[in-house]
Order: C-alpha cells, then sequence, then structure tokens
C-alpha cells in the first residue's frame, strides 16, 4: 500500500517520463529548417512537428535494430526508397540492379522495414502515452487522420 | 538521422498505415476511402481477377473489434441494398482488414441534388428503406443511418453502408455509450439508453433522412410532413414499428392513396384525389363549363 502510494506520487512528480537527451547542436539544425507557418493554426503546428519527432525518433531505433542485426542492407534500401524526396526517388528495377538484388526481395526488404517502422512508431508512442485511451487516441491522430 | 522534410514525413505516414498484406492474393491500389474506424482502399484480387474494396482499421484496438463485428453483421445480411462481403482477416500487426464488393458511386447527399421532384426523391429514399427494414427482419439496428452512409450507384443502386455500430438485438449491451451522429440520432440513443434501441430508433433517422431529401423543396404536402413527424417522434411508440412500414406509407403518398400519418379532411381528400386524377379532374371541369354554358345559353 505504501508503495503503491510512493509510487503514485512518484508519477504525480513525473517519475514515469520518458528522458530524452537534450541535444543542443541537433535542436539548432533543427530550428533553421522550421519555418513558423503563417496559414497553420498554432495546434496543427504543433501537431505536425511532434509527428516530425516521433518519426525521427523511431527511425534512429529502427536504424539501430538493422545494425544489432545484421539488416544493414534494409535500412539503406528504406532510405533510398522511402526517406527519399518525391524527386529523388528511385524505382525498385533501380535498386534492385544497385544492390544486386532480385525486385522480389527489395519488395520483401521494404515491406518488412515499413512494418518494423510502424511496429516501432506504436511502440514509442506507448511509451509517451499514460494510457490506454491516450495512446488509442494519439496513434488514430497520428495514423488515422489526414492532416 | 537527418532532419525530415514534410514530404518525407507524409511519406512515412502513408506507409505506416500501407497494410502488409500476407500471400499475394490481394495487390493494394489507391487509397479510396477514410473513415472513423479505417481506411479503404482499391484492391485487385489477383485470385479472381477483379476489384474490390478493401477496408483496414486504424490499428489494432476496439475499433478493429469493431470492423471484425462489421464484418460478420454483413456477411449475415445478404440483400442486394448492402454491399456483399468477401473475405475478413487480421493482419500481422494485429488490424482487421475486410474485402467488399467494389461500388462506384455518389453519397446520397451529392445524388439527391439532381433530382428535382417529390415522387423521385420518395423513390429513392423507399429503396433506402428496402435493405434497412430486411436488416431489422434479422434482428439488427444499424444505429447510424445518415446521408453519408447511403450510396447510390451508378446504375440507381442504392446501397446503405457502414454497419460497425449496428445492434444485434439478440446481444445485450450495456447502457451508458453514445452511439450514431448527433443529427439523425433517436432521443434513445443521444441519452445512452441501449437497452431501448430497437427498429423504431433507425426510422427516427429514416425520418431525419426523409427530411433532408425534401429539404429543397419549396411545397411538401401535409400528408408528408405528417410521415415525417410521425417517423421522427420523440416517443419510440409514436413512430412506424419498421422501416417497411414507413416505407409502405410514404408509397402510399406515392400513390396518391391516404397515409396513416395523417387522418385528412374531405376537402383534402378530394384534393388528394383530383391532383392524382389529373384526367378525371380535366373532364369533370369540361362537365362543370359546359352545364354553365348550356345554363347561361338557356336564360338569355
Amino acid at each position: 500500500m505504501s508503495n503503491e502510494k510512493k509510487s503514485a506520487q512518484r508519477i504525480k512528480r513525473g517519475g514515469d517520463a520518458v528522458l530524452l537527451p537534450l541535444d543542443f547542436t541537433t535542436a539548432e539544425g533543427e530550428l533553421r529548417h522550421i519555418e513558423i507557418a503563417s496559414a497553420d493554426s498554432p495546434d496543427r503546428f504543433f501537431a505536425r512537428e511532434w509527428t516530425r519527432s516521433l518519426f525521427e525518433l523511431a527511425l534512429r531505433s529502427l536504424r539501430e535494430n538493422c545494425e544489432a542485426h545484421g539488416k544493414q542492407v534494409h535500412f539503406v534500401l528504406f532510405q533510398r526508397y522511402d526517406l527519399a524526396e518525391e524527386e529523388n526517388r528511385v524505382t525498385y528495377a533501380q535498386l534492385a540492379a544497385e544492390f544486386n538484388l532480385s525486385i522480389m526481395n527489395i519488395t520483401k526488404y521494404l515491406a518488412a522495414m515499413r512494418r518494423d517502422f510502424r511496429r516501432i512508431v506504436l511502440e514509442k508512442l506507448r511509451e509517451i502515452t499514460a494510457t490506454d485511451r491516450e495512446f488509442r487516441s494519439e496513434a488514430h491522430a497520428l495514423l488515422g487522420t489526414e492532416t | 538521422m537527418d532532419w525530415l522534410s514534410d514530404g518525407v514525413v507524409r511519406r512515412l505516414r502513408e506507409i505506416s498505415e500501407i497494410p502488409d498484406l500476407p500471400g499475394d492474393r490481394y495487390r493494394l491500389g489507391n487509397q479510396i476511402g477514410r473513415g472513423g474506424m479505417g481506411t479503404v482502399y482499391l484492391a485487385h484480387d489477383c485470385e479472381l481477377d477483379r476489384e474490390v474494396a478493401m477496408k483496414v482499421s486504424t490499428i489494432a484496438d476496439a475499433n478493429a473489434d469493431r470492423m471484425h463485428r462489421e464484418a460478420r453483421i454483413l456477411a449475415r445480411i445478404e440483400h442486394p441494398g448492402i454491399i456483399p462481403i468477401y473475405d475478413v482477416a487480421i493482419l500481422q500487426d494485429g488490424r482487421v482488414y475486410y474485402t467488399m464488393k467494389l461500388v462506384r458511386g455518389a453519397r446520397l447527399d451529392r445524388h439527391c441534388r439532381q433530382l428535382r421532384s417529390i415522387p423521385d426523391l420518395l423513390r429513392l429514399f423507399q429503396r433506402i428503406c428496402e435493405p434497412v427494414a430486411f436488416a431489422h427482419s434479422q434482428g439488427i439496428v444499424h444505429r447510424d443511418l445518415k446521408p453519408e452512409n447511403i450510396m447510390v450507384g451508378q446504375f440507381g443502386e442504392v446501397l446503405v453502408l457502414d454497419w460497425g455500430v449496428a445492434r444485434v438485438l439478440a446481444e445485450t449491451e450495456p447502457d451508458g455509450a453514445i452511439i450514431g451522429t448527433k443529427e439523425y440520432m433517436a432521443p434513445e440513443q443521444s441519452t445512452g439508453a441501449n437497452g431501448q434501441i430497437d427498429n423504431r430508433s433507425d426510422v427516427y433517422a429514416l425520418g431525419k433522412v426523409l427530411q433532408f431529401l425534401l429539404s429543397g423543396q419549396e411545397t411538401v404536402g401535409r400528408s408528408l410532413k405528417s410521415i415525417c413527424a410521425k417517423a421522427t417522434a420523440t416517443e419510440q411508440d409514436a413512430r412506424y414499428a419498421t422501416a417497411l412500414e414507413l416505407s409502405e406509407d410514404v408509397g402510399r403518398y406515392v400513390d396518391g392513396l391516404p397515409v396513416n400519418a395523417h387522418q385528412e379532411s374531405i376537402m383534402e381528400r378530394g384534393a388528394r384525389v383530383l391532383s392524382h386524377n389529373k384526367a378525371l379532374a380535366a373532364l369533370i371541369l369540361a362537365y362543370l363549363s359546359m352545364r354553365i354554358l348550356l345554363f347561361l345559353f338557356a336564360r338569355s
């Protein structure tokens, strides 16, 4: 009982918060990219930037996972295809030729990366939300509605 | 990790949503719709070589369960006015998807702008009532009937969509959760009295749909107004008992017969009979004119 009380007080003080590193170099770099959109409401702007941070966190984890499991090629393919700007995106056939893989393997690797990315995003979201209800609401806002 | 541009963030959102389909039966196409529970894609069924619509839940949660339930309900109510379901399955990440017939057409709120005459609108309304009446006969109440959930196909076929919140009357449901759309919701629904919800709750929503269809008309007869009023009565007992009863009363109005919702006066009856029998009215008028002329001629 006493432990529960202590635990509750700890949570109230922010004890369950996920600690994120304060990376000023990155932060300054990021600020250079952020334009305070004139047409956007502050809520919309915040939601967009929040999504961006969450995706960046998820991508970092995804890369670490790939490195830990010897799937660097998977990640590079993901980077070249899904993280490329629209105008720089290559085709599956070009990737297949460049990496000496079949188109079917490219499809499979990319599908696996997308699945892992989605899983990590939802894991991160679960870490930073307090309740299941909040998690579901944020997940629907993130993945279920248009911005 | 480099800073992600807006374009890349958008792309990542898209790929996070794309279902990773098992096997190679379905080939995913473009997104064609989006609802509260999930996203609808165009897909190609490679096995049967046909286009289908595929609905995928957004995440693996209560909505996914609800979609599974919706699929089972759709499978139970086979009717030309209800989109047939082909297949249901769970993705590796726990999301539910089901495939159904691909129907091209327009939502009722857009389609009805093309219809001008009251009889056309009423005939369309009767076709909306048909699948709902069929579902009622199977013990299923839709609970969210509204123009956005009704579709008119390219060949005039009417389809009632979105059975995700339908209630199976044989199953008990706790009170509290308010389900439906405010503007079309029966009073018993808006208080969360789920135990009280029955066919008459859909009748209420259909009455609101009828009002919506007639909203662009300058003159609506008293009998038709009474039909709307009876369908949308606050007391459940004062409404039509089923969608079929409502449809039949609308049919009587279209055919120029007296309707159950309205006790007409002798004058109203005469006007109704004459307005639906224009040839008879013309004959009577011609006869009376002739008599008057003969009378005047005899006097002179």
